[in-house]
């Protein structure tokens, strides 16, 4: 664990490799430490490796990609600080962001001064907005529609009567994000939202919220918000009541250690992703990250959502650089954003259905549900695209 | 009624956990008159080091309980000799920003050993709640607090009854007339720091068998804050007592104010409200001493 932690450091301190003067640069502030680092470091690996597997198969019409990354701890201040060295140092005309904060901390100067394309861990409904961020994208579905997503699948699938749902979210920007559209969307479809819980991340005790469900006894319950805690103790404290609930997450709290965590408690649990799953060796673009992870990564085993993320928003970079160069436009931030919007049913290997671009967004995603004896999630529905 | 009485001993059984990281805080100020930042990275550390014994290293539960202790007193007692003895007697602040930049060096060290990802426990307890008349206690709760009972009851008979226990006494006392009677003040700084990150650690492996364990876990440390003040710093059944105190005010406000407020964490403001009102009235808190510094 030490060599793979000095290994980590060693990379971080190194991370700018000699590339000569024709190549295509995209930067990053990456949250390698602090809060957000547990997916800051597979987020910024999947990067890594989506560009040296381009590079390694002839790279973007010859020319190869440049990715220069740097910590920026998940604060905002450092991370406005990395963006605006590297922006000095390299120029480049992508660059991918650690947050929602440092997101729409630079986007006026991005829109007025740098106009580059970004993108960036976030999926924040906030940041998909052309109008107010025209050269911000999220490389996936918003949080919002996530939300959609989900209620949707709830719509269809009453377990008797009305369906009923409460959100249970943490007190924060990243929690509350999605809830107005939440309730309205559920609204739309006739769903009743029977009761909305806030809750702080990482709680010990949520015995006063499980209580507010014995109450209110909500056929499902979206949980976002959290990665891990309180959403194992949610789940037991539900279980322990004997209450029939189906509780569901969304991106970030879809990831193998809610199974890890809850064991037995773990099935049933279902949420939504917008990507393959590492394990799904019939989607043929998993089977080519896990031969690149074969070979330059021996010792991995698996690899969670937020690798794929990164790879995905890697693909989205190269793919926008790839459309530059066939029409002759030269890599700007005006003309990678001209490319995004082009972008039609693009065939991304079943990582996600065929991608198109809605207001800077890929509104799509699939239900997955827990199967605590196989340790794995298993789709329960198709691909849900909103309208 | 079955409401407010789910509400009460639910409350009570995490006041325990809030107690035993607040231990952590009590041990050390009680003997250097000290306030430890740095107690739930001490707390952090500690959980990691009984998840490697647990995980890595396949040891029994006691045993990882043992090494989870062991380790977090020995990273205290380097820390105590090579970064705090040498401030002796500078004042209180510098003393403060130390433990504060220590908490940091502990995060980015947990992350540099053990990554930072989450990681859970294995069961530690039995998956089986707890009944107790009407209320549900989920097992690690009600397990979590009869280690903070036990674990105050050795503290506090340490306190009272053992030789070093009334020598860390005087020594937080009158170090002066400590030394003159024949202390060994160091050894007593030591031991405290020892002893206060054994307890904290002993918490970190209950919180970190309740909601799994990363770099960040020692967040919880603030939380455990309003504890101590009200409690009292330098008091052992103080820190139950606060404990206590905030874990059932935490839950009634949830229970009860939660789903009446737009945006909800009522539950969440409540221990800082009671923090902020202590610190007006009695800043000492309810069993603490009367002449404690503002830092």
């Amino acid at each position: 664990m030490l060599r793979k932690g000095l290994a980590m450091a060693v990379g971080i301190l190194m991370a700018v490799p000699a590339f000569g003067a024709d190549t295509i640069k995209v930067g990053a502030s990456q949250p390698l430490t602090g809060r957000f680092a547990f997916a800051g470091v597979q987020l910024n690996q999947g990067l890594a490796d989506v560009f040296a597997w381009i590079n390694e198969n002839g790279g973007i019409k010859g020319r190869k990609i440049e990715y220069i990354f740097e910590d920026s701890g998940y604060q905002v201040d450092r991370a406005v600080a990395v963006f605006k060295k590297i922006m000095a140092e390299h120029k480049p005309p992508m660059f991918y962001g650690e947050s929602t904060g440092q997101g729409k901390a630079l986007a006026p100067e991005i829109t007025k001064t740098y106009k580059i394309l970004y993108g960036s861990t976030s999926f924040s409904s906030e940041l998909a907005n052309p109008e107010k961020y025209p050269y911000t994208f999220v490389s996936g579905p918003t949080y919002s529609d996530m939300f959609g997503v989900l209620l949707e699948y709830i719509a269809k699938n009453p377990k008797g009567g009305k369906p009923t749902v409460a959100f249970f979210y943490s007190d924060t920007e990243f929690g509350k994000d999605p809830i107005p559209y939440a309730r309205k969307k559920a609204k739309e479809l006739g769903v009743d939202v029977v009761a909305e819980i806030v809750t702080k991340v990482g709680a010990v005790d949520v015995t006063s919220e499980v209580l507010e469900l014995v109450k209110k006894k909500p056929q499902y319950v979206i949980i976002h918000g959290f990665v891990l805690s309180p959403i194992p103790q949610v789940i037991r404290g539900s279980k322990d009541y004997g209450l029939d609930i189906s509780f569901m997450g969304t991106f970030w709290s879809m990831s193998q250690m809610i199974i890890d965590k809850l064991g037995e408690d773990a099935d049933g649990y279902m949420g939504i992703n917008p990507y393959a799953y590492y394990y799904e060796t019939d989607v043929p673009m998993i089977q080519k990250i896990r031969a690149f992870n074969q070979k330059a990564h021996p010792d991995v085993k698996h690899r969670p959502n937020s690798y794929l993320q990164g790879w995905f928003t890697g693909m989205v970079f190269a793919k926008c650089a790839e459309i530059c160069l066939e029409n002759g436009w030269e890599i700007t931030g005006d003309n990678l954003v001209k490319a995004l919007e082009s972008i039609r049913d693009w065939d991304v290997g079943g990582l996600m259905p065929p991608v198109t671009f809605v207001n800077h967004k890929v509104p799509v995603g699939r239900v997955y549900r827990a199967d605590a004896a196989k340790k794995r999630f298993v789709p329960v529905s198709d691909w849900i695209r909103l309208q | 009624m079955d409401f407010l009485i789910q509400l009460l001993v639910s409350g009570v059984a995490v006041g325990g956990v809030y107690a035993l990281v607040g231990l952590g805080f009590v041990a050390i100020f009680k003997a250097t008159g000290i306030l430890n930042f740095a107690t739930g990275e001490f707390m952090m550390i500690g959980a990691y080091f009984g998840y490697t014994a647990l995980v890595g290293l396949h040891l029994p539960f006691w045993a990882a309980l043992l090494v989870a202790l062991a380790g977090a007193a020995a990273v205290a007692l380097v820390v105590e000799r090579a970064l705090l003895r040498p401030l002796f007697g500078q004042p209180t602040i510098t003393v403060v920003m130390v433990t504060l930049g220590l908490s940091s060096i502990l995060k980015g060290l947990a992350q540099i050993i053990w990554t930072a990802e989450f990681r859970s426990f294995p069961r530690i307890f039995p998956r089986k709640p707890v009944f107790l008349g009407p209320a549900v206690v989920p097992s690690r709760l009600f397990y979590g607090f009869l280690i903070a009972l036990a674990a105050v009851a050795v503290l506090a008979a340490f306190f009272r009854y053992a030789r070093a226990g009334v020598a860390m006494r005087a020594t937080a006392s009158d170090q002066g007339a400590a030394y003159s009677l024949g202390v060994d003040i160091r050894r007593m700084f030591g031991l405290a720091w020892g002893i206060g990150a054994a307890a904290a650690a002993l918490g970190g492996v209950v919180v970190g068998a309740i909601g799994g364990i990363s770099p960040q876990l020692g967040a919880l440390g603030l939380k455990v804050f309003p504890v101590v003040i009200l409690g009292g710093l330098d008091s052992v059944a103080g820190a139950i007592v606060g404990g206590i105190l905030i874990g059932v005010l935490e839950n009634l406000a949830g229970g009860y104010l939660d789903p009446y407020v737009p945006g909800g964490s009522v539950k969440e403001v409540v221990p800082f409200l009671v923090l902020l009102l202590i610190l007006l009235v009695r800043p000492y808190g309810l069993f603490g001493t009367r002449e404690i510094e503002r830092v």
